[in-house]
């Protein structure tokens, strides 16, 4: 626990007294640590503890939010009081008692970062080091970071809601650099997941940095892109970063509540090929994007946004919930107590079917395969999206030719989501962070490998 | 709980780090912001937030290290102290560390207005509530403004070290932005515009609002270029935000560890000879000036491309004393971060012909006026980028096409080889990059198919 009952019974009256619908008090105590390691030697580390409080209130469909890093019982009350000062109602007190709320957690920690001696952190980092070195004398440069956070939070609402959590986070990134003949490219590796920190006891560190130099490697020898449209396989794992910016955040009902996504009154349309069916899922078992509760104090759920190409349903937040009325989907996250929560992706993927890559090469003939790739965004009011991808080759009669660079690929989400005609077998996550309005917060993405019948691809034009 | 003043905080860390044989540096950031929006007329959010945190930095001998608390209780302090007390030689540096003497600062008026607190929420409110109304009045095709903001922030930063420096400046200022939606029959298009300025009568969101809207209507109808190459021109904001991707190259540590497309570049042709880019800390009008760094040191102005060649990297106090060079006090180090490099404002000097003159020189120009992407599109360790685009052809001076779907590619360096041409047009509004127009000859742009 970390602000006493009373004080958050105390707290919620406070700023109630304006005269709000609800008021929930958002309790934070973060403590996070970033570990680097760059030109074989340990470079860095970063920790501190980041501590505070949200306070949110709703006045019909108008949402009020203080933020305060001072938790002594001045600051939450002064905070309540500003956001109550907003409002111009009737004074209104907290009616039920909180009760605690019970949830399934779906994660586990035996260790906690300071279990772990910062000695043995640094020893996975030069074992990284000397691995993705190991591959080639062309591997000019290794950096690497280990990063552990433990965010508890404690939720509590006027509805009489009282929820805590624990959220412990571990993830590894291991980049490698690789030059010849003047040229340079990057590689990169990561594994994420919500977890304590014994998720480093079996990480196969030598294997991600080879991997990563691996992709360097190969990318300082390919070719550039082409300027084209073409059909595309994206493999699976971060592949489904496509589906995550095509499509998910369209769905979220901070969008669609303000009219702001091209997804807005397609519930029950028919939007893609039967062989699509795409699911945010804040339940899989110590996955990177997966929570216990959301931020607003709902245990979370699997959400099934697409069944065999038709739109079932939204990712919806309270506030969405309110406006839409849509069910929420225990999705309202925010990057910390200075954000108000927002409807966000969890673990968002698309779901395997049965082609296996060789077979979805073969269908597409000839294209780009692109193997891994790299962050995107989106506009979700144009449906406009874009990703860059990290490697990818040249497919010529169903087989993989000569590695491409500098490729990104452009669409928009409903368009794009049409094009996709065949959905494989080799089903991955992957790990990332996505930024949007209520911040940076862990999500994954995935899928099979998947074929898409035209693409436009932003390479080089040929002069 | 037992929280400590800054006075309280010195004093005692100063006397640990004595006891421990360690030099202590402090950083203190106060913040208190205020923004409001309006959906439907509807206040979403009011948004106020008030916050502070607290970094240490700690040398001993060659090591070095920070941590951070937003917490100012005793029990969170000491708990990171101790921690970075005990882990501190594990990072030994390849020089030795040490924090800058107190130095003289120019004084910088210009952040502060003495005033603003006077402006008070229903004012703010007001100028709030005029952006979707004002938005919504240009055309019946504007749907909504769906990302929109009014609002205030204040803001003060706090320096002390165990070897004399002890300073503090404070900044505040009003900030608006007006991101609209128009909807015609055959597609949507969204166009942003923003404004800043310390004296709230300067900004008047009515205008900021009609002008993203007008801009947003004018996108609709858009084609996709054929693929080619193309003039291409980016526009101030885009210019900003394409000069932004170049900002780590020009950094000391960056070079140091070879992760920089400018590495043994000094002296070399690295733009066309109509580029000019400093680092200009005492810029007015600009939210990014500050009299010191974040070790305290002087501010000064460094020219870094002088005539298309590459003249300085960027230092803080260690990587001038590691490279031998003078340091140009661009340390950037945030409470909660470890210590860094970084621009004050990283300017384009203007050139002294308009947008309507830049955009004549050629027969056929895109005007780029949105980038997406940047954050994934661009390799910084090569230098090529690409990022989808919208904008407008221009023929012989005259906007003809809305434009979107496509994609703009290259690689950094040559485009700013390539650059044919740079405007007066400056923009001094939404970020530490400030640029003018510029034109390249010619750029890689994927669209549809010939």
């Amino acid at each position: 626990m970390i602000i006493q009952n009373s004080l958050l019974e105390k707290t919620i009256d406070q700023a109630l007294s304006g005269g709000a619908d609800f008021a929930e008090v958002f309790i934070e105590d973060t403590y996070s640590s970033a570990l680097g390691f760059i030109d074989q030697k340990p470079d860095e580390l970063n920790f501190g503890k980041k501590k505070g409080a949200g306070i949110r209130l709703f006045y019909g469909t108008e949402i009020i939010y203080v933020s305060t890093s001072d938790l002594t019982e001045d600051g939450l009350l002064t905070a309540a009081a500003t956001a109550s000062q907003a409002i111009k109602g009737t004074s209104k007190t907290l009616k039920d008692p909180m009760k605690n709320l019970s949830y399934t957690p779906y994660s586990t920690c035996k260790l906690l970062p300071w279990d772990l001696q910062t000695a043995q952190k640094i020893e996975f980092l030069k074992r990284a080091d000397k691995a993705a070195r190991s591959m080639h004398s062309d591997i000019t440069q290794v950096s690497g970071t280990v990063l552990e956070k433990v965010q508890k939070v404690q939720i509590a609402n006027s509805l009489g809601l009282l929820a805590q959590e624990q959220r412990n986070y571990s993830r590894f990134v291991v980049s490698a650099i690789a030059e010849r003949g003047g040229e340079k490219q990057s590689g990169m590796s990561k594994l994420g997941a919500l977890r304590g920190s014994e998720f480093y006891d079996n990480l196969d560190v030598e294997a991600m940095a080879k991997e990563a130099s691996r992709q360097a490697l190969t990318m300082v020898d390919a070719a550039f892109a082409p300027a084209a449209e073409c059909p595309v396989v994206l493999d699976n794992g971060f592949g489904g970063v496509i589906f995550h910016e095509a499509c998910g955040h369209g769905l979220e009902t901070t969008s669609v509540a303000n009219g702001a996504s091209v997804f807005c009154d397609k519930l029950g349309e028919k939007l893609a090929h039967e062989c699509v069916t795409a699911v945010d899922d804040g339940t899989i078992e110590n996955k990177w994007g997966s929570i216990g509760i959301d931020d607003e104090g709902m245990p979370t759920k699997k959400t099934v946004l697409i069944e065999k190409g038709v739109l079932k349903s939204y990712i919806v937040d309270q506030m969405g919930a309110k406006k839409t009325g849509y069910t929420p989907t225990g999705s309202g996250r925010r990057q910390d107590y200075t954000y108000a929560p927002a409807s966000r992706m969890r673990n968002t993927y698309i779901a395997p079917g049965e082609d296996s890559l060789e077979q979805l090469l073969k269908k597409m003939d000839n294209g780009i395969y692109c193997k891994k790739m790299g962050g995107g965004s989106v506009n979700p009011g144009t449906g406009a999206y874009n990703f860059s991808v990290q490697e990818a080759y040249k497919v010529e009669g169903g087989e993989i030719k000569q590695p491409l660079k500098g490729a990104s690929l452009i669409g928009t989400g409903i368009e794009t989501l049409g094009r996709i005609t065949a959905v494989g077998n080799n089903f991955e996550l992957d790990c990332g962070m996505c930024g949007s309005v209520s911040g940076s917060i862990p999500t994954t993405v995935g899928q099979p490998a998947i074929l898409i019948s035209n693409i436009t691809v932003g390479g080089r034009a040929q002069k | 709980m037992s929280l400590l003043s800054i006075e309280a905080i010195i004093d005692r860390y100063t006397l640990k780090s004595k006891k421990a044989g360690v030099e202590l540096e402090v950083l203190l950031e106060t913040s208190k912001s205020f923004s409001a929006s309006y959906q439907k007329g509807q206040l979403d959010p009011f948004k106020s937030e008030h916050s502070h945190a607290l970094g240490f930095r700690i040398i001993k001998g060659e090591c070095e290290i920070s941590t951070f608390s937003e917490s100012l209780d005793q029990a969170d302090l000491d708990l990171v102290f101790e921690q970075a007390l005990g882990s501190v030689e594990f990072f030994k540096k390849s020089y030795t560390p040490k924090f800058v003497t107190s130095e003289e600062y120019e004084p910088m008026g210009f952040l502060y207005n003495e005033n603003a607190y006077k402006v008070s929420i229903d004012q703010k409110l007001e100028q709030s509530k005029l952006i979707e109304k004002s938005a919504m009045e240009v055309d019946e095709k504007i749907q909504s403004v769906p990302y929109q903001s009014f609002g205030d922030y204040e803001s003060e930063f706090f320096i002390y070290n165990t070897n004399g420096v002890r300073a503090t400046y404070k900044s505040n200022g009003f900030f608006g932005y007006a991101f609209a939606l128009a909807k015609g029959a055959k597609d949507t298009r969204t166009a942003y515009e923003v404004a800043s300025d310390v004296e709230f009568e300067k900004i008047n969101m009515s205008q900021v609002a009609k002008k993203a809207a007008t801009e947003a209507v004018s996108k609709l109808n858009a084609v996709t270029p054929k693929t080619g190459t193309y003039a291409v021109m980016f526009n101030p904001h885009m210019a900003q935000q394409l000069l932004g991707l170049l900002q780590g190259s020009f950094y000391a540590d960056k070079v140091d560890k070879n992760l920089s497309i400018f590495c043994n570049k000094l002296g070399e042709s690295v733009a066309s000879s109509l580029i000019e880019i400093t680092d200009d800390p005492f810029l007015k009008k600009s939210q990014h000036s500050r009299p010191f760094d974040s070790e305290g040191a002087s501010s000064k102005k460094t020219t870094l491309i002088k005539k298309g060649q590459l003249s300085a990297y960027l230092t803080n106090s260690v990587y001038a004393k590691k490279l031998g060079v003078e340091n140009t006090a661009n340390a950037s180090r945030g409470a909660k971060t470890s210590l860094g490099i970084g621009f004050s404002n990283m300017v384009l000097t203007p050139g002294q012909e308009s947008f309507e003159e830049l955009v004549s020189k050629n027969n056929q120009t895109i005007v780029i006026d949105v980038l997406q992407g940047l954050h994934s599109g661009y390799n910084s360790i090569s230098g090529d980028f690409s990022l989808q685009a919208e904008g407008f052809m221009y023929e012989s001076g005259h906007k003809k096409q809305s434009l979107a779907n496509f994609v703009i590619s290259g690689n950094i360096i040559q485009m700013l080889k390539d650059v044919q041409a740079v405007g007066s047009d400056v923009l001094i509004a939404e970020s530490r990059v400030i640029s003018p127009s510029f034109l390249v000859s010619a750029l890689s742009v994927a669209g549809e198919s010939n």
